[in-house]
């Protein structure tokens, strides 16, 4: 029964991607909206299934490992083509099948009259598919697999107006950056087969202690997961994919790029627990991480003027915190996090895709402003996401967020310096998001918004696109009261049994003063931000250079690693390939040879380069072996 | 009275049935009426290189011990044996490509002969066990593919490119005879089995003519900096000749050079895996700069073909049985998407009546939806992306090479694998933008019939790829069983 | 030293000094014609060595068969398409020539470090060699049981370059005629 589920949940957008992709011009372009809508919902209905048959078990008996069949056996070790499913998938099938429904059918009204909606819908539900073969493996090489796959999809996707040089860019840099995750992911996967013997979830956990506590081992499997944690999840240092990332329609970004895929170092971390648990310090570096790319990139979405750019950096922002969380053992924390943040997050994004779509496409907040009374519901939704995200009660953010920060607080001084970290970020988190919702909706109608919405006529688009932000709207108000501190856990306890949390439990009351005292905090980052953009009582202070820079990260990368590369290119294509091999068949005339001299096609020059080629090459060799003897 | 030795005739079988078919597809030039020759010969070809396949794998279920046969000249074995399959798998299906190719209006008969003559020398120089019978199989292969190549009257550059590979590659030729009677003058010698121990591990002789036979080895497999030909000539040869070259050719000159290093060269491993790796290094980084900045799509592969033979070398390199388990698997799916892609090619060609560009590739997956598909699936596979046979093969190779304590190495590869997808999904990419205005035209008409025999290999092709994916184990077995009979 | 030896050095002088002249002469002519005939001496003169290596046989049918009978194919073939190609070391950049050079010698080196190196050993010494060595009984017997596979072999080899010598050169002569297809 579960195990059923869980193919239904994982092959239904798969069926969907090859029907699309054999209908071809044959299949209308609404039909491949439907179908990639339908297959999702059917993924949905069936991670639900899943759940219900597990909450029937007793809470031990929580995990069902379904094999399809042997991939690889050798005497050394075995890998299966095997689906898990526990707790911790559940909850990841739940939320990338759920939202991922909501933001597939919200595409339907956003993608209308896009001419190439077919190949848009058979991206968007491969990725679906890979992000749930992610979630549902049952061992390190299925999931290399679909996080190799999410992040081809990704590719596809941020390039998808291909016509677009920035968007094209935009996914090169992504699909890089995550392949050097992939590239370290894969290097500590190598390093488990050679010691662990196995890449099964459940026999590397098992053999985790025994491959020593703290270890040069332990430490490098943990260093290299980490890695393709933090490529995928856009934490500092491998971060400057994501805010680019945005080039691809909103939709995308509000699945791929906030609700599900850049969340995956989160699940993996979870995850793996066991692994970074025996490598205490790695672990540690990942909360450190997790802070600094909270308040730098808090910081940098301040200066922001691009829309969906803001909501970028405030998504890196708030994945640190996810790491955070994560990092000093607060599991169910971080997952609990991850879950509120995909609907307040997407429900930003799918709301800033109404704003933009009714503006034509426009993206600069600095040309928008008094959208309130055009767009009320819009405005509406979007109040209610950003609330959530700056975490005022009773909105979601308000209780996961508080969780981490009382965790953090009650775990020794290194947990106190994050939590500082983390209550600076929850005043970057409430200038920049209250920053972004006075630009856009209040003040004075600008012209541009004049220009593209005619007088008293409604603009927040058809209902394909209106009804997912509704729903969206509803689980940022309401998804955070699955688990309130001091009443009731239902969301730790189920998560219990696959990731025990290690962090010291701070007590209700703390956690309840801790609330306040990161609620006046966010306040005062709302007032500041009202004073400043809303009521323009004072003028903002000019943004500082750094900032605007976005903290030199592409600058010195691209004087690291891009222009040497290019020049190295450029050198060895101009010094060797071009003249030696690029010109033939331009360098004798056919005529010639049709003449029957054949001579002449030995003449060439070439075939004398290529013969010297060879030459050059026997005498190194032997030169080699002779010396080397 | 002279005693003549005994003939295995199964192990020569494979490569029998490819000399009878090149025999008579040459008798069916001459004796078959015009209209039907391109049938009859086809037919020919096609019957040989299946009764080849089997042969081979008859072969490689009752070879369980290896040893030599008829004066040891020939390996029976399941290495030769697997080898032979893949070579035959490759010819078949380059066999129903050639089919529809426009040029083959003209000297039917030949053309065939000649593909089967290819494969024929293919299997005898992957089963050889001396020197004499491994440089006979080598020019038997080359020879045919020389002719194949200087056959394509329609493309100016062909005769060309078959001239400059006939003159390249008789140059490595000489030099690989040259290594042979070096190492002939040191063990005295010409049987690969007997070579080794005959002389001290150090020997000039022995380690001179091992290094000269290795680059022999180096040019048919393309590998830098030996690889100079390989863009002209696929780029000049019949677009399914290419694919054979890319998938089959390449193929038994690494299975051979492995053979050849481990049986009669272990004492000198340390040099070989260092050359192997150096070659690597070089195919790996000269392949995929230079792909980077190909437009046309035939010159591209060719250069992907060449990075190819960088990644292929790291089981060389590794010298275990866990690379050579690993090459075996890989040259698998590689050699189905190499047939494919430039089947692929093949039909856009003949849709279009002129060579394949990246440029002029646009809007091809929305006129052919399932090419489109069948393209990228072979992109991806060559890219070593999950859920084709080319991701697990590169994992092997590099788990192989990594348990050889080639580490350096891997991150060169990985790097590698970086910059090749930089033209890999180029293609991708390619074909799903809008045509030009001006190239819409030729794309808005009608396309032709698809090519029945065509489809059916793309679409085998493609089964392999992404079967080999999914049944990777049986195939690993397969493997296991003809590597376990090198002494690695 | 006996007469017998200087007689053999002397014979092995000319001949090392005919064959190393002959081939530069190959490369270095500029008139086909001559190159060929150079080819000529080249071969005649690696037909002594053979001798001199007891290979009587082998010597015989180095001078038929190549100073022979290949030779006048190729000297027909330059008389058919004309032998005044004297353009062979012009075009190409002169690094060619230089790196050719440069090659070649770093190759000879090579191999002249090794040979003298590997095998002056056995320059001192004159091994005995069995009577019916390299006469025509023992070559065929050698065909006919080691070799058998490989004498085979050669036979469809030289089939396959047959068909593509016929294939290629009928090609040329339809298009010099006109009538193609």
């Amino acid at each position: 029964m579960i195990a059923a589920a869980a193919w239904v949940c994982l092959l239904a957008p798969l069926a969907a991607v090859l029907a699309i992709a054999l209908g071809g011009n044959r299949l209308p372009r609404r039909a491949a909206g439907y179908l990639a809508t339908g297959s999702t919902v059917v993924s949905f209905a069936a991670a639900v299934t899943a759940l219900i048959a597990t909450l029937g078990n007793s809470a031990s008996q929580r995990q069902t490992v379904s094999t399809a069949f042997g991939l690889i056996e050798t005497h050394a070790f075995k890998i299966n083509l095997n689906l898990l499913v526990d707790p911790l998938a559940l909850v990841m099938m739940l939320v990338v099948s759920g939202v991922g429904s909501l933001i597939i059918a919200y595409s339907i009204g956003y993608m209308k009259g896009e001419s190439e909606q077919r190949r848009y819908f058979a991206y968007i539900a491969f990725f679906a598919f890979s992000m749930l073969l992610l979630v549902e493996a049952a061992n390190f090489f299925v999931l290399l697999v679909g996080w190799g796959l999410v992040g081809l999809s990704s590719y596809l996707l941020i390039g998808f107006w291909q016509e677009r040089p920035s968007a094209i860019a935009a996914a090169k840099k992504a699909f890089i950056i995550n392949a050097v995750g992939d590239a370290a992911m894969a290097l500590a996967l190598f390093l488990l087969i050679q010691h662990a013997h196995t890449l099964d979830f459940g026999g590397v956990f098992g053999q985790a202690v025994s491959l020593g506590q703290n270890s040069w081992l332990i430490n490098l499997v943990a260093a290299g997961l980490l890695v393709g944690a933090i490529a995928k999840s856009a934490q500092i240092p491998l971060h400057t994919w994501l805010p680019d990332a945005m080039e691809g329609p909103t939709p995308v970004s509000a699945l791929i790029h906030a609700a599900t895929m850049v969340t995956a170092g989160v699940y993996l971390i979870v995850r793996a627990h066991p692994l970074f648990e025996q490598a205490p310090h790695v672990q540690q570096t990942a909360a450190g991480l997790g802070a600094a790319t909270l308040l730098a990139t808090g910081a940098i979405a301040l200066v922001q003027t691009d829309i969906k750019r803001v909501i970028a950096y405030s998504t890196m922002s708030q994945i640190g915190y996810m790491f955070l969380a994560a990092g000093i053992g607060a599991y169910s924390a971080a997952m609990f996090h991850l879950v509120t943040h995909a609907f307040f997050k997407a429900l930003l994004f799918l709301a800033a895709g109404v704003v933009i779509h009714a503006l034509g496409g426009e993206q600069d907040m600095r040309k928008m402003g008094g959208l309130r009374r055009r767009m009320p519901r819009t405005f509406i939704a979007m109040l209610i996401g950003t609330g959530a995200l700056v975490g005022l009660p009773p909105l979601a953010g308000f209780f996961s967020k508080d969780a981490i920060l009382a965790t953090a607080v009650s775990n020794g001084v290194y947990g106190k310096v994050l939590f500082a970290a983390a209550i600076a970020g929850v005043l970057l988190t409430a200038l920049y998001s209250f920053r972004l919702l006075f630009l856009v909706f209040s003040g004075d109608e600008s012209e541009l918004v004049k220009k593209s919405l005619p007088k008293r006529k409604r603009a927040e688009g058809p209902r394909w696109m209106t009804a997912p932000v509704a729903v969206l709207t509803l689980l940022a108000i309401g998804g955070g009261w699955m688990q309130v501190s001091g009443l009731w856990h239902p969301f730790s306890s189920f998560l219990e049994q696959v990731a025990p949390s290690f962090a010291s439990e701070p007590s209700a009351s703390r956690e309840w003063l801790l609330s306040a005292v990161s609620l006046v905090v966010a306040l005062g980052g709302v007032w500041i931000a009202w004073t400043v953009y809303a009521a323009r009582t004072q003028q903002a202070p000019r943004a500082p250079r750094a900032l605007v820079e976005k903290l030199y990260f592409d600058r010195t990368y691209d004087l690291l690693f891009y222009r040497p590369a290019v020049a190295v290119a450029h050198r060895l294509g101009s010094w060797f390939e071009r003249p030696v091999i690029e010109r033939s068949g331009e360098e004798i005339g056919f005529g010639a040879l049709m003449g029957g001299r054949f001579a002449a096609a030995i003449q060439s020059g070439l075939a004398r380069t290529y013969v010297l080629l060879v030459a050059a090459g026997v005498s190194v060799i032997v030169l080699l072996f002779l010396v080397l003897r | 009275m002279i005693r003549t030795p005994a003939i295995d005739w199964l192990t020569l079988a494979p490569s029998l049935a490819l000399l009878a078919a090149t025999i008579a597809s040459l008798m069916a030039a001459v004796l078959v009426p015009e209209r039907r020759r391109r049938n009859v010969s086809w037919f020919f070809c096609l019957a040989g290189y299946a009764g080849a396949f089997a042969a081979a794998a008859i072969l490689f279920d009752r070879s369980p011990h290896s040893r030599g046969v008829i004066a040891n000249a020939l390996f029976r074995d399941r290495y030769g044996a697997l080898a032979a399959m893949i070579v035959a798998g490759v010819g078949l299906l380059t066999t129903l490509v050639y089919y529809g190719e426009r040029s083959t209006v003209d000297r039917v008969g030949e053309r065939f002969a000649l593909l089967a003559s290819a494969g024929g020398g293919m299997i005898l120089f992957a089963q050889s066990a001396n020197l004499l019978t491994l440089f006979l199989g080598l020019e038997w292969l080359s020879i045919s593919l020389y002719v194949l190549c200087a056959l394509e009257r329609e493309r100016p550059e062909a005769i060309e490119a078959g001239f400059k590979y006939l003159i390249v590659g008789g140059f490595s030729s000489a030099i690989l005879v040259f290594g042979a009677a070096f190492v002939y003058g040191a063990t005295g010698t010409l049987n690969l089995a007997q070579i080794a121990g005959k002389a001290p591990s150090g020997d000039l002789f022995l380690i001179t003519g091992l290094a000269m036979i290795l680059v022999g080895f180096a040019f048919k497999a393309s590998a830098a900096p030996f690889h100079t030909w390989t863009p002209d000539v696929y780029q000049g040869a019949a677009t399914p000749v290419s694919g054979f070259m890319a998938g089959a050719t390449k193929a038994v000159a690494l299975l051979v050079a492995l053979r050849v290093l481990s049986v009669s060269f272990s004492a000198q491993e340390h040099l070989w895996t260092s050359a192997a790796a150096a070659l690597a290094v070089t195919s790996l980084v000269v392949g995929n700069l230079a792909a980077l900045a190909q437009r046309d799509l035939k010159r591209m592969l060719a250069y992907s073909s060449i990075s190819h033979a960088g990644f292929l070398l790291f089981a060389i390199t590794a010298a275990s049985s866990l690379g050579t388990r690993a090459l075996l698997y890989y040259l698998i799916p590689y050699g189905a998407a190499s047939v494919g892609v430039f089947a692929l090619a093949a039909l856009h060609e003949r849709e279009l009546g002129e060579p394949a560009t990246l440029d002029n590739l646009a809007g091809f997956g929305w006129r052919r939806p399932l090419s489109g598909i069948a393209l990228w699936i072979f992109m991806l596979s060559f890219a070593g992306f999950p859920l084709t046979g080319g991701f697990v093969g590169k994992v092997y190779l590099f788990a192989a090479a990594y348990r050889s304590g080639w580490t350096w190495l891997l991150i060169v590869g990985a790097v590698a694998t970086l910059v090749s997808l930089g033209y890999y999904l180029a293609v991708v990419r390619a074909i799903y933008m809008r045509p030009e205005p001006g190239e819409k035209a030729a794309a808005k008409e009608e396309p032709p019939l698809l090519d029945r025999m065509l489809s059916t290999a793309v679409f085998a092709a493609v089964i392999v790829t992404v079967g080999s994916f999914f049944a990777v184990q049986p195939l690993i077995d397969l493997a296991k069983h003809a590597a376990s009979q090198l002494p690695l | 030293m006996s007469a017998g030896n200087i007689l053999v050095w002397i014979v092995w002088f000319t001949a090392a000094a005919g064959c190393i002249g002959s081939a530069l002469a190959v490369v270095a002519l500029r008139n086909a014609l001559f190159s060929a005939l150079a080819l000529i001496g080249n071969l005649v003169s690696l037909a002594v060595f053979y001798l001199l290596l007891s290979a009587e046989f082998v010597a015989a049918a180095q001078v038929l068969i190549y100073a022979g009978a290949v030779m006048v194919m190729f000297l027909f073939v330059i008389a058919y398409v004309g032998w005044d190609l004297d353009i062979a070391w012009t075009g190409g950049p002169s690094w060619q020539t230089l790196g050719g050079i440069v090659a070649a010698a770093a190759l000879l080196a090579e191999l002249v470090v090794v040979i003298v190196l590997g095998a002056a050993n056995d320059l001192k010494h004159s091994n005995k060699i069995a009577v019916d060595f390299g006469d025509p009984a023992s070559i065929g017997r050698v065909f006919l049981s080691n070799h058998l596979l490989a004498f085979e072999v050669i036979s469809i080899v030289l089939l396959v370059a047959a068909i593509g010598g016929v294939i290629l050169g009928a090609q040329r002569r339809r298009e010099r005629s006109g009538g193609i297809r």
